[in-house]
């Protein structure tokens, strides 16, 4: 590495450093020094409540017309936390002046309470789960993915211009016979809170977004979402297991070995950190800290708790629509968990949950997003009316819900068989049916299966295997539990007799067998994800002629590049900064087929058939004078032709100029 | 540093890491471990992006678009060292030469104006025999 780039990388490490501490500040103003939060949780927390905090700032700045710079997005990191801590820390230092206590209580008996064992096995997961997914990155992490360019235009952006982006690209359209550029139109699929992160990390290290720092931002948010699943795990574990003699802890591990090391590369692990599914990734964090908070908050009767799962919800609805709503309906399916199995206590559960509401923190955190919904911004999904897009009956065939195979496909076989397995053998088991954890766990993996197994049953329109890939963690979880809690079927009674029926012995091999399955089912499809060899060549070559074009391009220039067959495409508009939809593209070929969906054809016809008339014709109204292909597959039909010049020649890609 | 004082530094050392919580310090070694990674990806995929690192490839182009006076350049990223080129238009040879390229180098090469009408093509080949051409339309 060289001098420069070591500078910048630990200016981006110290970036990532000032999100946590942002959220450690808030987490310490709300709970004083001795707090009841793991130090995992209190990573984890910390993370999150400093995406929110700089994304909530920054929407602010950005409407006050304030300038995004590096020491602008550090104020919006630390200066309503610092202000916040400073508040608590005057508070305690008055309490203890006057003698009254704080609510500062820490929390006695952590289940987190390790063994040297337990500690060793967390750290060979924990190595194996990093450098699994590193190997994967090495190769796969080269900036070329299609996500990843177009999330990461907008957050470059939002760096060079210092302001909020309007999401908006202009469309191909045809009136009176005549093809032409409409007017910037919004676009509902991109939501502001996926690319400030990474803009504000830019700004403070002044790092290259043609660089590893989008990949590494995205790698820290999946490890997280692996850690807030173990911390979640535990402490539901301690619901349920502690008192049968499970290590919550131990139970920990079997969860963290099946999201960790174990389908590591599949979707929506390494896979979607190297595609940039920005919005899933970081709706993968959010979930499950939002459960956990809800479940301490009821389990505890902490409402701090509460108000952190409120911020973090309010937080993900500024950060990905289809996470948001998963989460509501998790949400639902939880509820319907908790009265389903507490039938009795839903009267004194809806009071429990009214006083949590009516406290203090909630009541602030719920103020806060009132106020900034309807005074500040809303989210632009919201605004374009896209939820109509999502809710309805299934619009094609690729929405009408996934198979059992397909679901086991997609998460994982191991997965998929013993977390519904999980779901079923835990009504047998009296302990988990008097238990909120297992309503929680009930209600996320059954909300998530019916979602994915049956949208039509909740009015669903969204393509399915989007929602599948939202059901490798409840899985996950339940599987782990699953698995940890097995031994309790072997448990001696009281009169010294087995618990259960089944031979030890019987039971070993059975177990080894269900975690050898496990692990070969989980290395495999590892093996099948590997990547093949990193295209850096052809991105180079790319990138080359991006820089070449972008260089001497006219401001009436327009220009049209191939996504079928060349590299790191969507990366290209990073060059010019002209527009999102600038240069424009012919898509996948089969879009122009979709019965469901037409489409324009010109950007299909100025390439496939460019001396033919209707390719001339979109030439001549488009006012398309710039093109850009593979010369493997596109030159022919350009060197026939008088009217393009071959302006710049590599071996992956070609320009073409119409003259 | 001798061996007394080397003694004493590791020792206070020790001891104060058995002072940190047990949990505490597993959270440090994951947030370590990913620091680790993420500078060997930083390392690994700068270098994929460096355009000379580990790659063989060769580039022409035009120096101004549209402009054959501006002359065109080749750009080398490969082992080559030497390149021919030939000028052609209206049937005939207009221009040709060699040139040495160093790796990581990029060569203008000049050309004089021409009135010939129809295409005017410039083709490369490097010492593998290897062919690259572009062209402009008059």
């Amino acid at each position: 590495m060289t001098d420069i780039h070591m500078i910048t990388f630990i200016l981006f490490i110290f970036a990532l450093a000032l999100f946590f501490l942002s959220g450690w500040m808030l987490l310490r103003a709300m709970f004083g020094v001795r707090h009841p939060l793991s130090v995992f949780e209190m990573v984890v927390f910390s993370f999150a409540l400093g995406v929110g905090v700089l994304d909530f700032s920054m929407i602010y700045m950005g409407g006050r017309d304030i300038p995004f710079t590096g020491m602008s997005v550090l104020l919006a990191l630390l200066a309503v936390p610092l202000v916040l801590l400073a508040l608590r820390i005057g508070y305690e230092r008055f309490a203890r002046h006057t003698g009254k206590g704080t609510d500062s209580v820490r929390e006695k008996g952590s289940p987190f309470s390790a063994s040297h064992n337990e500690r060793l096995a967390f750290l060979l997961i924990v190595a194996l789960t990093i450098f699994l997914r590193t190997i994967f990155l090495s190769d796969a992490g080269l900036p070329t993915a299609t996500d990843l360019g177009h999330h990461m235009y907008w957050s470059k952006l939002i760096a060079d211009s210092g302001t909020l982006p309007e999401y908006a690209k202009r469309e191909i359209v045809t009136h009176d016979g005549t093809v032409s550029l409409s007017d910037p139109e919004p676009i509902a699929d991109f939501i502001i809170g996926e690319h400030l992160p990474f803009a504000a990390i830019a700004l403070l290290s002044g790092d290259s977004f043609f660089s590893a720092f989008p990949v590494n931002t995205l790698f820290l948010v999946n490890l997280l979402s692996v850690l807030a699943l173990f911390a979640l795990a535990v402490r539901f574990a301690a619901g349920f297991l502690a008192e049968h003699r499970v290590s919550p802890f131990s139970a920990g591990l079997f969860v963290l070995l099946f999201v960790g090391p174990l389908f590591a590369f599949s979707s929506p692990e390494s896979k979607f950190v190297s595609g940039g599914v920005v919005g899933n990734l970081f709706g993968n964090l959010f979930i499950p800290l939002i459960l956990l908070s809800l479940f301490r908050a009821l389990r505890e009767r902490d409402s701090r708790f509460l108000a952190i799962g409120i911020f973090l919800s309010f937080t993900l609805a500024y950060t990905h629509h289809l996470s948001s709503l998963v989460l509501l309906f998790v949400f639902a399916g939880i509820l319907l968990s908790l009265l389903a199995l507490f039938p009795r206590e839903s009267g004194a559960l809806a009071k429990r949950i009214g006083r949590l509401f009516l406290s203090p923190y909630p009541l602030v955190a719920l103020a806060f997003a009132g106020i900034f919904f309807t005074a500040v911004a809303m989210p632009t999904y919201i605004e374009t009316s896209a939820v109509d897009t999502a809710i309805g009956a299934p619009s094609k065939s690729t929405r009408t819900g996934l198979s059992f195979f397909q679901v086991s496909d997609a998460s994982g076989a191991a997965r998929a068989s013993l977390g519904i397995a999980a779901i079923l053998l835990a009504f047998f088991f009296r302990p988990s049916r008097s238990s909120a954890a297992f309503a929680f766990m009930l209600g996320w993996g059954g909300a998530l299966l019916v979602m994915a197994l049956r949208p039509h049953w909740v009015f669903l329109d969204i393509p399915s295997n989007r929602i599948g890939t939202y059901l490798s963690f409840p899985l996950a979880l339940l599987a782990g539990l699953l698995a940890a809690s097995l031994p309790i079927f072997l448990r001696t009674a009281g009169n010294g007799r087995p618990a259960s029926f089944i031979p030890a012995r019987l039971f070993l091999f059975g177990m080894l067998v269900l975690l050898g399955f496990s692990t070969w089912n989980g290395s495999a499809d590892n093996q099948s994800s590997l990547p093949s060899a990193g295209k850096s060549k052809e991105t180079a070559e790319v990138f080359h002629a991006s820089e070449y074009l972008a260089s001497r391009m006219a401001p009436d220039d327009l220009f049209l590049k191939d996504h079928n067959y060349l590299v790191a495409d969507a990366w290209m508009k990073l060059f010019f900064m002209r527009g999102y939809d600038y240069p424009l593209s012919r898509g996948f070929f089969k879009r122009y087929e979709d019965e469901t969906k037409p489409r324009e054809q010109c950007t299909l016809l100025m390439i496939s058939t460019p001396n033919l008339p209707d390719g001339r014709k979109c030439f001549d109204e488009l006012g398309v004078n710039l093109i850009a292909v593979n010369p493997a597959y596109d030159a022919a039909q350009f060197e026939k032709s008088s009217s393009f010049s071959r302006i710049y020649a590599g071996d992956h890609i070609h320009l073409y100029e119409r003259k | 540093m001798n061996g007394n004082k080397y003694r004493a530094l590791m020792s206070r050392f020790v001891s104060r890491a058995k002072r940190i919580a047990p949990e505490t310090a597993l959270a440090s070694l994951f947030l370590a471990l990913f620091v680790v990674s993420a500078a060997f990806l930083s390392w690994k995929i700068d270098r994929d992006l460096d355009p000379d690192y580990g790659k063989e490839y060769w580039v022409i182009a035009f120096e101004e678009r549209g402009e054959l006076s501006s002359g065109f350049f080749i750009e080398n990223h490969s082992d080559e060292a030497e390149f021919t080129y030939t000028v052609s238009g209206g049937g005939e040879t207009l221009a040709s030469g060699t040139v040495p390229i160093a790796r990581g180098e990029k060569r203008i090469i000049d050309l004089s104006a021409s009135d010939i009408a129809g295409r005017v093509t410039i083709t490369v080949e490097d010492g593998q025999k290897k062919k690259k051409s572009i062209y402009l339309e008059r």
